[in-house]
């Protein structure tokens, strides 16, 4: 409430003794209504019932103040349990997620790398093996082709097969 | 007599009876949080609450947010040896604040009023509750009385009768010696008096328009009683 003497000053006031207007007897009807009935919406019963408060403010009943207290333990607790949970399955998620990846790592070290395979396989080399004796002066081209060639294709096969896993 | 003044006073028991109930509570039991708002619950309804928000509705509204403030930051409190009732105060005129701010209803106090309550609040609040209560209900007697004051004695002794006393509309027509139709007109008269005089200004557009206005855009009728 702002200090009478900071306000401007008040228009004239009506004339109390006037006859009372179509309207303000409406009205007034509406505010005896709404007094006695309060659940019929009115600004100036509304007005009325917090003067009323202030002036004599009426207890809350036993039963309605515990049945606050209790809500408001109740909530609190149902509130705390939530956020338990909430942190539970954070907690779970994140012990998974470092059960999995520690998983992977102890398995992906276990695993013998691919070269493994490689190593056991043919590789590149000299074809000078294949040939025991000194070559002609001149012939047999073809046939030390031949052996190269059917060398190789062995070799391959044997690759092959080792892969499969069938060797 | 003597023992009496020897001994701890009943403030000190009381306060010391609080302090366990404050330790027990910030250990976790609930019971202890339940019991200290049980204590003080009802004084704070009628004396904090109910006279600022105006409406049964909305103090128990407030109350209701107060005790789940309380209950989840209880941790919060620290005890400083002056008992729980000024914090629970302090926490119950912030809620009544939020409410205040939050809606346009007029009512006695406005947000400010409370803002600088609040603002006191460290200061002011007496530790006793009985008496923390007794200043609250002057201090809202006071306000209804400085609001009566900027009316016309009539229209104050028709709201008084009337709102303030809870005497019937026969009575009270009586006691102002006219017919009840008549004193409807009264007291619509007095509270939009009243409204006039408790809106801000340059905030006159919830008040009914003017009466000499009303006069002129509507004919006198002919059943209207002798105002």
């Amino acid at each position: 409430m702002s200090d009478p003497r900071d306000r401007p000053e008040d228009p004239p006031q009506p004339d109390p003794d006037a006859p009372a207007t179509d309207e303000e007897l409406a009205e007034s009807a509406k505010l005896r209504e709404a007094l006695e009935d309060p659940r019929r919406p009115n600004d100036d019963a509304e007005l009325a019932r917090a003067m009323s408060s202030a002036w004599s403010p009426r207890d809350l009943t036993a039963e309605a103040h515990r049945s606050l207290v209790e809500q408001a333990l109740l909530h609190h607790d149902a509130r705390r349990r939530r956020q338990r949970v909430i942190r539970l399955s954070f907690g779970a998620s994140a012990v998974l997620a470092l059960a999995a990846a520690v998983l992977l790592y102890v398995r992906s070290d276990r695993q013998p790398p691919e070269t493994v395979h490689v190593t056991a396989m043919a590789v590149s080399r000299s074809t000078q093996a294949l040939f025991q004796d000194p070559f002609a002066p001149s012939g047999g081209e073809s046939a030390r082709i031949d052996r190269i060639a059917m060398a190789r294709a062995a070799d391959l096969r044997d690759n092959e097969f080792a892969k499969w896993g069938v060797r | 007599m003597l023992r009496r003044v020897a001994g701890p006073s009943d403030s000190d028991e009381q306060l010391e009876r609080e302090r366990r109930l404050v330790e027990r509570a910030h250990a976790g039991d609930r019971s202890a949080v339940g019991e200290l708002l049980a204590k003080h619950g009802p004084a704070l309804y009628r004396s904090v609450l109910l006279p600022r928000l105006g409406s049964e509705a909305a103090a128990r509204d407030a109350l209701s947010e107060v005790y789940e403030r309380v209950v989840e930051r209880f941790d919060r409190f620290t005890w400083q040896n002056v008992g729980f009732w000024p914090w629970l105060r302090t926490v119950a005129l912030r809620v009544a604040l939020d409410q205040l701010r939050a809606r346009k209803r007029l009512v006695f106090w406005d947000a400010e009023d409370v803002a600088r309550e609040m603002d006191a609040t460290q200061t002011v609040t007496p530790i006793d509750q009985k008496l923390s209560e007794h200043r609250d209900r002057q201090a809202a007697r006071a306000r209804v009385e400085e609001a009566l004051s900027r009316i016309r004695p009539r229209y104050a002794r028709a709201i008084r009768l009337r709102v303030l006393e809870e005497r019937s509309r026969e009575e009270v027509a009586r006691e102002l010696e006219v017919s009840p139709a008549t004193f409807d007109v009264v007291l619509h008269r007095a509270m939009q008096s009243l409204r006039k005089s408790l809106d801000p200004p340059g905030d006159q557009s919830k008040a009914a328009p003017h009466r000499e206005h009303a006069v002129q855009d509507a004919p006198p009728s002919s059943e209207a009683p002798d105002v």
